[in-house]
């Protein structure tokens, strides 16, 4: 049986949208993560990869318990910890790192960058030059010098903040990490350096990464499976791969689609979709992709949840009328 | 001017004062852009591309920018040098002749008027339209542009709409004068992809029917390729390649087209590294003796430090400012 570090089961997120208001029967509930299962291995790097609003954010924020979920069970090395109180759960927050979206505001402006590193050491306790000693190494690691450690958040490029930012959740040796968008503040040049980063630290630490992104290339180059989350669920899941050679959900096959061509003279047939994606408040029983599915059937589509089913090799899919398979 | 041609930069400084100094946002830019084309400006963030087309609409605060160059612009008027024109003159041009959309249209929209109403106001304004008139034209656009149903659409204010529609109401109120040119800056930057997809789509098809020109800024290489006929990419506050699109992709002759172009993700290259470019572009404060991007070159060599490149012309429509053009392509 494989190594589950993360084990993520039927867990649900609401949000109460009309605060303030007394009466509960006809309360308003946005369905940011709904009945969301999954699990990651030691030393994969997992994708999750959704549009805004889709839910993926809210995903990573609630295994690492920085959201209370409203049901279900979050399994980190088989111990369910949704339940812990904050000083049980501190020991296993080392264990278990964030990365942002955005470098400079996950830095005190005011705090040099070798005060907010020291910081970490003094929360965990650790010795000074040991800290020091690994805060040294990181730094080397990452390809910046010790004189960053001097510097002020602004004085630093966005590229060097996030690896730092990097180094920072790297620091005490987290067996997760949770990377939030991590690329999608950056230029593409500076984009490389991370993706490589993040690709290293797989290959010579073995790190265990939830990688989440709304970028098919990125996703694509870094992960080993993906998640593609529409609305609070999961609609296709497996290895990196087989979602985007046998593409199963329609959802996922216009997502691919809409991806911008790599070379001008590249031929693309392209799905597009209409309207927007729309908000997931008080949703009903039926597929949530149903009013903008280019396979919409009446009947099963509308009256009925799909539920995500096997398919075979770890491919996962939450369709009634899969892509290149007869009815599920 | 020359024909064909609806806008001609021509060494374009743009020198911005702030509290921390001067900076020379934009360093000597030459661009043409050919009537009824998309041309795509392309380059990361700090570059100068937002503010050298921003020059264009003249949107920058005048006490604090210094213009030196031309900026030749063939409006509905005949041929006019936009930098001396002063804010009244200017407004005879902006709207009518030149529109803009912006990369935030929950910013560039009045949130206290409704969206229709902001159409309406300035069909009015620019083009003398009664009220009456101004209403059925900007229900025209708004079904042009996909924005239904148009009638109800018209009385919503910016903030019941979603971002792909906002954008979509930018469009509409950009075309609705028919200008001739049209300036896009990163307009689906902020957007998810597939709604990405939609206003691409629709640009293009806004484009091929009005024959507009389009000046299309974004960071995304991938955009490009989608849309743009040609393309110019920037560095430092200059143009440093310009050619047709496919020129740019399989011809690039600027190494940092070249490790632009390498460090984007494609597929089939799963899991390896990338290539990345070391260091980071060269903050602007103060004006390039050298080429700007030595330090990151890996064709760099003494020359380089020493002299600004030239923009060596390859032929009519591809141009290069390096002085190891020749060793990139590998014909050295």
């Amino acid at each position: 049986m494989a190594d589950k570090i993360i084990e993520v089961r039927d867990i649900k997120k609401y949000f109460r949208v009309d605060k303030g208001k007394l009466d509960k029967a006809r309360a308003k509930y946005l369905h940011a993560v709904d009945h969301v299962s999954f699990s990651i291995e030691r030393g994969e790097i997992f994708g999750v990869i959704g549009e805004s609003g889709s839910g993926k954010s809210t995903i990573g924020r609630c295994i690492l318990r920085l959201l209370e979920i409203d049901s279900g069970e979050i399994l980190y090395n088989g111990t369910n910890i949704s339940e812990l109180s904050a000083k049980q759960m501190k020991q296993y927050r080392r264990n278990m790192q964030m990365i942002f979206q955005n470098p400079l505001a996950s830095f005190n402006p005011k705090k040099t960058i070798g005060a907010s590193f020291s910081e970490i050491g003094k929360v965990y306790k650790i010795p000074k030059a040991e800290i020091d000693k690994k805060i040294h190494e990181l730094v080397a690691y990452i390809n910046l010098t010790d004189d960053v450690l001097t510097r002020l958040p602004k004085e630093l490029s966005g590229g060097q903040l996030q690896r730092l930012a990097i180094a920072r959740a790297l620091l005490v040796q987290p067996e997760f990490i949770v990377a939030d968008e991590p690329v999608s503040a950056l230029d593409v040049s500076v984009q490389a350096q991370i993706l490589n980063l993040m690709i290293n630290l797989k290959k010579d630490k073995g790190q265990t990464i939830l990688f989440i992104s709304h970028d098919l290339t990125v996703v694509r180059h870094v992960c080993d499976k993906v998640a593609v989350v529409y609305l609070g669920v999961i609609v296709e899941m497996g290895s990196t791969e087989d979602v985007y050679k046998n593409v199963m959900h329609p959802y996922t096959q216009a997502l691919i689609s809409a991806k911008p061509k790599e070379h001008p003279l590249e031929e693309k047939e392209r799905i597009l979709l209409e309207g927007e994606v729309p908000n997931a408040i008080n949703v009903k029983e039926g597929c949530r992709f149903a009013n903008r599915c280019p396979r919409f059937k009446e009947g099963l589509c509308s009256e009925r949840t799909p539920k995500l089913k096997h398919v075979g090799g770890g491919h996962y899919v939450a369709c009634h009328y899969p892509i290149g398979q007869k009815n599920i | 001017m020359k024909e064909g041609n609806i806008l001609e930069i021509k060494d374009l400084c743009v020198n911005l004062m702030t509290v921390r100094g001067i900076i020379y946002a934009v360093q000597g830019v030459n661009l043409n852009v050919k009537e009824g084309e998309i041309h795509g400006i392309v380059g990361e963030s700090g570059c100068g591309k937002s503010v050298s087309t921003k020059a264009v609409m003249k949107l920058h605060d005048e006490e604090k920018t210094e213009y030196t160059g031309n900026i030749d612009f063939l409006s509905s008027k005949g041929e006019v040098d936009i930098v001396p024109l002063n804010k009244k003159q200017m407004r005879e041009i902006k709207g009518k002749d030149i529109a803009m959309i912006f990369q935030d249209s929950m910013t560039a929209l009045n949130p206290i008027m409704k969206a229709g109403e902001q159409i309406a106001e300035q069909l009015r304004a620019k083009l003398g339209l009664s009220k009456t008139d101004a209403k059925k034209r900007a229900l025209e656009m708004f079904e042009k542009v996909g924005i239904l149903p148009a009638e109800k659409r018209y009385e919503q204010y910016p903030f019941e709409m979603s971002g792909g529609m906002l954008q979509r109401v930018m469009i509409a109120m950009a075309l609705s004068c028919e200008p001739k040119l049209l300036i896009a800056d990163e307009p689906t930057t902020a957007l998810d992809v597939t709604i990405q997809a939609q206003i691409l789509e629709l640009i293009k098809d806004l484009q091929r029917e009005s024959k507009t020109s389009v000046i299309f800024i974004t960071h995304d290489l991938g955009v490009i390729a989608e849309i743009c006929d040609s393309v110019s990419v920037m560095y430092a506050g200059r143009v440093i390649e310009t050619g047709t699109v496919v020129e740019i992709f399989d011809e690039a002759c600027h190494p940092y087209t070249k490790a632009l172009l390498e460090s984007n993700p494609k597929e089939g290259d799963q899991g390896e590294y990338m290539k990345t470019i070391s260091g980071a572009p060269p903050l602007l404060y103060e004006k390039f003796t050298g080429c700007p991007y030595a330090p990151r070159c890996d064709y760099a060599t003494e020359e380089c430090q020493g002299a600004l490149p030239e923009t060596v012309v390859l032929n009519a429509t591809h141009s290069v400012a390096c002085h190891h053009y020749k060793r990139v392509r590998g014909e050295e």
